[in-house]
């Protein structure tokens, strides 16, 4: 066979060859003097870098480095990928109105803000409308209290005004039952 | 099993037990300063170097995936940080992508017959020129054979460690060697 290259005499050296190239190669070398001259040559070699010398740090190295230790940073959370998702999202579209009508990233971020705006918009008007009605409904049943009270005030002497509610009370119970009776005898007679 | 010890003492540090990663600066300060010393060739820079790996593995400790060796993990931090470091003095970058019709034209022109090194030097002489030489390796070749030599880590580790093709690693450690031996021929 021909001479092995120098790569695979490092190969061989380095064991790193199958077993039939080692074999082929051991073949070869008992028959090429020039072959196995090459490889004590690199066998020394490889022996001379493996017996260089290590570096050693100081033996205070160690402490050195514990007491320069940053915190200790913990797995990501979900939610700190979200808050973290939230404020980049925030972020870009601050920083699309920032630069300006020069880039193309501008007209999205505007019409992404006054979504936003306008549905904020929207909601918060329909809570103060609820809030006017609910103020109105209070506001009314108020003053329908009031007039009641002052009629009520009228016409029976103070103190007899606990009696006054309970003889109006009881009628007006009454019609109101039959108030909600009524549609169900009509049905029933149809 | 080494790979397996370091898990756990990983595990145990991003649990808050500080003692767990002293153990591991102190298994690994070694190795990283030894990597460094012969890649910067300054004994206070080194140091620095390599405290700031082990600060920078700390940090980043909730990023490793124990699919990787911490080991290879750890000397990729050390790889990037001398990457920016030698950005930072502004040094030329050889790029090492893979040329294979270079490396093998290369491989070719390398003789077959030359006189063994050892019939030049003693063994101690040797090794303190194999120490100038290394010096003067081209940086991306020399991270190679430190990683190779001087950290003891198998070609698959290296090429990990540096995101490069197995064989690309392999011929760029052999470059290495035999750039230094010829150097060491040359003397």
């Amino acid at each position: 066979m021909n001479c092995p290259n120098l790569i695979e005499i490092y190969a061989y050296l380095e064991q790193e060859l199958s077993a039939e190239d080692r074999l082929r190669i051991e073949e070869h070398l008992e028959a090429c003097p020039g072959c196995r001259k090459l490889l004590a040559g690199r066998r020394f070699y490889l022996e001379s870098l493996a017996g260089l010398p290590s570096l050693e740090p100081p033996p205070d190295f160690t402490d050195r480095v514990m007491s320069e230790l940053p915190p200790l940073k913990s797995p990501a959370r979900l939610w700190l990928g979200l808050a973290g998702g939230l404020y980049l999202l925030f972020s870009l579209l601050v920083a699309g109105l920032a630069l300006g009508t020069r880039t193309a990233l501008f007209p999205v971020c505007l019409k992404i803000f006054k979504g936003l705006f306008n549905l904020a918009a929207d909601f918060s008007s329909l809570i103060i409308r609820l809030i006017q009605q609910a103020y109105g409904i209070v506001k009314g049943l108020r003053i329908f209290l009031g007039v009641v009270a002052g009629l009520l005030t009228d016409i029976f002497p103070a103190g007899g005004l606990g009696l006054a509610a309970l003889v109006l009370a009881v009628p007006l119970s009454l019609v109101l039952f039959w108030l909600l009776l009524r549609p169900a005898k009509i049905l029933s007679r149809s | 099993m080494a790979a397996e010890e370091d898990r756990t003492l990983v595990r145990r540090s991003l649990r808050g037990e500080r003692q767990a990663f002293e153990m591991l600066v102190r298994k690994y300060q070694q190795p990283l300063f030894n990597y460094f010393g012969r890649m910067v060739q300054e004994r206070e820079l080194s140091l620095d170097l390599t405290q700031e790996v082990f600060l920078r593995a700390y940090a980043a400790l909730h990023t490793y995936q124990e699919k990787f060796q911490f080991s290879t993990w750890l000397f990729r931090i050390a790889s990037n940080l001398l990457i920016d470091h030698w950005r930072k003095k502004k040094l030329p970058l050889v790029s090492i992508d893979p040329n294979p019709d270079e490396e093998e034209q290369q491989l070719r022109q390398l003789p077959d017959q030359e006189p063994a090194v050892s019939e030049s030097y003693e063994r101690k002489e040797l090794l303190k020129k194999i120490e100038q030489a290394i010096a003067q390796l081209p940086e991306s070749l020399r991270e190679l054979f430190v990683l190779r030599h001087m950290n003891d880590f198998s070609y698959e580790e290296i090429a990990t460690i540096k995101h490069l093709p197995l064989g690309t690693v392999k011929n760029r450690v052999f470059q290495a060697r035999e750039w230094l031996r010829a150097r060491l021929e040359e003397k």
